[in-house]
């Protein structure tokens, strides 16, 4: 499947829009997701406390972030860790090739990494003739049909029960009517095969511990347990943000993000990890290898707003609360991370001329800061981001690249400044709009407006191709109030 | 009490009974209003859009305008409209003197419905209006201003009203300024499933303190030729039927 | 090592950046932690019940008995209605005393053996009266692949370990951190396909806790 680029959002929206397969899968989304959520975090005494605490321990932690990860790497390798540090994708592929290369192992058993789709791991692996393979069912079922995930947490749900039962049928052989159990069964059959082969095993990491040098995975299958239990070899890759200063800071976590991902007060099972085992005869892995990764997550702590992008824990709660991604799905953003947490930081990692629409791609409505465990205020990043593409910068600082000026709606949005800020300018134009819409007024309204007056107003075009538009009023609230309202008018 | 009218461009150039209703609301709960003809507009569009630039002139301008007023308080019939005033310090990082008058002013500015309520003490306008009402959270009311319960209250009060609570009444009309023409097909998508629920609700008028919205739901029913009427909330409170 | 140093040296230069603007921010500067306990609603008189209460609401299966001779009996039976044939035990002692008609109970199995077994017996250290979670700790006992590799999972507790939140037990754990604290709440899941449940996926199908009160 060609895989969609953010810079062609606008025409991915229109296409996921009119996709009837995927509307009735998000539809079904928005429904299941919100039910459960809410009816997790009733389950907690006081939510908003435990957001702000949350909040509260990632601000913290940022703030200081070097030292933090100096504890981290010093904890872990004092029980046994190896610690390794990409400063970018390609070298954090690098050094996880080189590592499984050493081990002499061709196929790797992998778990759900967003991180590692970020760096595009599968590529670099299969690159160097080693077969990665995808243990979470949500991720071997997008493997299996050669495309991206399309959410954090759930990344088949694009996909219906009958698309991935024929997708089986093809690539697998079960019976094209399989039920959900049937083709859960399947995966766990073939997918044992590969775990009891492996001697490489690949994880993600959630959440890590600098006073302790743990690392915190959970899942809900098993397979990350599997991963990191029965290869010889652990290689873990994290995100440098994603530390917490204590052990028992993880508490509120765990809290926080089964409710908001999935509406589990828990799930299954968390796995922690503290080095490598004491004991030859220990049960796990001889080498947990710890890579971390900057990726351009170093540059956004360089301001307080922008900083807080780096305190999500990816929950996947605010893809589920926004009406935009309730409407075009993840593949739309054309980006590893979809929805609004992606409109954030996608422009950040990969640059803002590249993903230029997706913080435009927002109503601002702010269901996503509502539902975000840890308070991150993504329309205010939003809108700092805005400002960065619009004037190359936003909040006090310069942004890191120009983007090419939109001529048209500049040259509207300058004559706004001058014209509708001084009444004398602001009454000429409200005189020229009352003329001007006698092309396009009937029945004191605009219906649609299409040809010449369309594309020489595209907004208006745009507005009236499915709503009408309000004509402007004979009289303006302020002649009325010239003319009458002003000496106590006529009370009723 | 004395009140100055922040009435937004928005309500003088297009809906201007909104205006008028909320100034005959006022005076009815007792305040002095006056309206200051030298204001235009929030500047709204201009910051929603990136365009901080012209956005602090929009803010230099309103807050030149109304601090040296001496009304006790500025009401506005929008919450965006409040709500942008709220951020207006947002525009002034490298300047302390402006960004300290930005939020003198933001203090005593408020949205009408919360006004009412939480300042005024008033509840209820006398009002009457005769059919089922559906409530619609805009939200930058609801979400920057808090606002839920102090509409809601007034409308309750509204004699032979009946009130509806709508499921879906706080998820987004999807008007979003701009969005509602960069995006329109995501932004109808989005109204098509409020309209959905308002034609289940069957009421004769869906409610908000937001003329962006009502423009928004408004214009979709109007082209549906739905008979449900979009109306403000000052509307409703200055209706006698 | 010249990777670490100028990751660092990125981070630090970033965060040195930020610092003008920080005092415009105050909303968003960390707040002063009070003792970072959540509020539990558990009493500790009823942690047992709520215990079971939360594992059979996760898909566990819970049978309380009052001795340790009741607990093996137990599991006798179970095996028996399980008709299973081969079970693996983890390597603690009170195991060793369950014997089967039928049944060939290995100690101390191999990983081929794991992966054709019918169930995986252990204990567990420690467990959650607010979510019905199970704490197994690696240093403490040979069951981290024992309770996950076989379809079916049957684990004693006492009713003495058992603690009313993650956070207690995280409280408890810090001072003496296994290399593997593996947390389990109930059977292997997903709801990958279409948000519909489906039990068992790589983990055990099945989570029987026999507690012993």
């Amino acid at each position: 499947m060609q895989a969609q680029t953010a810079e062609n959002f606008d025409k991915n929206a229109r296409a996921a829009i009119a996709d009837p397969v995927l509307q009735g899968a998000l539809q079904n989304l928005a429904k299941t997701f919100g039910t459960r959520r809410k009816a997790a975090i009733a389950t907690v005494p006081d939510w908003e406390a435990s957001r702000e605490t949350a909040r509260s321990i990632k601000s913290e932690v940022l703030r200081d972030l070097d030292k933090y990860l100096v504890a981290f790497a010093e904890n872990a390798e004092a029980n046994g860790a190896k610690l390794h540090w990409a400063r970018n994708a390609k070298e954090a592929c690098s050094i996880v090739t080189e590592l499984v290369k050493e081990s002499g192992a061709e196929m790797v058993v992998k778990s759900k990494s967003m991180l590692t789709e970020e760096i595009h791991l599968n590529d670099a692996l299969e690159a160097e003739g080693i077969e990665p393979v995808e243990t979470d069912l949500g991720e071997w079922i997008i493997q299996l049909a050669g495309e991206t995930p399309s959410h954090i947490v759930v990344p088949a749900i694009h996909k219906t029960k009958a698309q991935i039962a024929e997708l089986f049928a093809e690539k697998v052989g079960t019976d094209r009517e399989a039920g959900v159990d049937e083709l859960t069964a399947t995966a766990r059959r073939i997918l044992r095969q590969k775990f009891a082969e492996a001697t490489v095993g690949i994880s993600g990491v959630n959440f890590g511990v600098a006073e302790t040098g743990s690392i915190l995975i959970l899942e809900n299958e098993g397979n990350i347990r599997l991963t990191t239990s029965l290869p010889k070899t652990h290689i873990a890759v994290m995100g440098i943000e994603k530390l917490l200063p204590r052990f028992t800071d993880l508490a509120v976590f765990l809290e926080l993000l089964p409710r908001s991902g999935t509406g589990q007060r828990l799930t299954a099972y968390q796995s922690i990890i503290t080095g490598t085992k004491k004991h030859e005869n220990d049960e796990g892995p001889e080498e947990l290898h710890i890579v971390l990764v900057d990726n351009g997550r170093s540059k956004m702590l360089a301001h307080p707003v922008t900083r807080q992008s780096l305190a999500c824990i990816r929950c996947g709660a605010c893809l589920n609360a926004c009406p935009v991604y309730q409407s075009v799905g993840g593949h739309a953003y054309g980006a590893v991370y979809p929805g609004p947490i992606g409109a954030v930081i996608t422009p950040q990692l990969e640059g803002l001329a590249k993903a230029k629409r997706l913080p435009y791609a927002s109503s601002l409505c702010g269901a996503c800061r509502e539902v975000c465990p840890v308070k991150i205020d993504i329309p205010e990043l939003l809108l700092h981001l805005r400002a960065e593409i619009t004037e190359g910068t936003a909040n006090g600082i310069a942004a890191d690249e120009k983007v090419p000026r939109r001529f048209g709606e500049s040259l509207a949005f300058k004559l706004y400044g001058s014209f509708w800020k001084t009444p004398g300018r602001y009454r000429f134009l409200q005189k020229f709009a009352r003329l001007a819409q006698r092309l396009v007024v009937r029945d004191g309204k605009v219906g649609e407006v299409s040809g010449l007056i369309a594309s020489s107003a595209p907004p208006l075009g745009a507005w009236t191709a499915w709503r009408d538009a309000p004509a402007v009023a004979p009289e303006s609230f302020r002649e009325l109030w010239k003319r009458e309202l002003k000496n106590g008018g006529k009370s009723r | 009490m004395k009140v100055s009218l922040f009435v937004t461009c928005i309500v003088d150039q297009l809906f201007p009974k909104v205006g008028e209703c909320t100034v005959n609301v006022l005076r009815r709960a007792g305040c002095d209003v006056e309206f200051d003809e030298r204001q235009t507009c929030c500047g709204q569009p201009a910051f929603n859009s990136g365009y901080r630039h012209e956005a602090r002139g929009f803010a230099e301008r309103f807050i030149e305008i109304f601090e040296g007023s001496d009304a006790d308080a500025i009401v506005s019939p929008s919450g965006s409209c409040t709500a942008m005033v709220k951020h207006f310090h947002e525009l002034f990082p490298d300047d302390d003197e402006w960004r300290g008058r930005s939020e003198k002013v933001a203090e005593k500015t408020h949205e009408l419905g919360s006004f009412l309520v939480n300042i005024l003490g008033v509840d209820d306008t006398g009002a009457a209006f005769q059919g089922r009402i559906g409530f619609h959270d805009a939200c930058h009311g609801l979400r920057d201003l808090g606002i839920k319960r102090e509409p809601r209250k007034l409308l309750e009060n509204v004699e032979n009203a009946e009130v509806v609570e709508l499921p879906d009444a706080e998820v987004c009309c999807g008007f979003g300024g701009t969005f509602s023409v960069k995006y329109p097909e995501i932004s109808v998508q989005m109204v098509d499933r409020k309209i959905k629920s308002i034609e289940e609700a069957d009421i004769r008028a869906i409610v908000s303190c937001d003329s962006s919205c009502l423009m928004q739901i408004g214009g979709r029913l109007s082209r549906n030729g739905s008979k449900v009427k979009a109306m403000h909330l000052a509307e409703i409170l200055d209706s006698h039927e | 090592m010249i990777a670490r140093t100028l990751m660092l040296d990125n981070i630090r230069s970033s965060l040195a950046k930020s610092t003008p603007f920080e005092h415009l921010y105050s909303h968003l500067r960390p707040s002063p932690l009070s003792a970072t306990t959540s509020a539990t609603d558990v009493s500790k008189m009823d942690l047992a019940d709520r215990f079971s209460t939360e594992l059979a609401a996760v898909g566990g299966e819970i049978h309380r008995v009052a001795t340790e001779e009741q607990a093996v009996e137990t599991i006798r039976e179970l095996l028996g209605d399980l008709q299973a044939k081969r079970v693996a035990i983890s390597d603690l002692g009170l195991l060793r005393n369950i014997t089967s008609v039928g049944v060939e109970v290995i100690a101390d199995p191999s990983r081929e053996v794991l992966f054709v077994v019918d169930a995986g017996i252990s204990t567990a250290q420690l467990a959650i009266a607010e979510t019905g979670t199970l704490v197994l700790r690696s240093s403490k006992e040979r069951h981290r692949l024992v309770s996950l590799v076989p379809p079916i999972h049957i684990c004693l507790l006492k009713s003495g370990d058992i603690r009313p939140s993650m956070h207690s037990v995280l409280d408890e754990l810090s001072n003496d951190i296994d290399p593997t604290i593996t947390f389990i709440t109930g059977p292997s899941r997903t709801s990958d396909i279409e948000l519909t449940l489906a039990i068992g996926v790589h983990g055990p199908k099945r989570l029987i806790v026999v507690l012993i009160d």
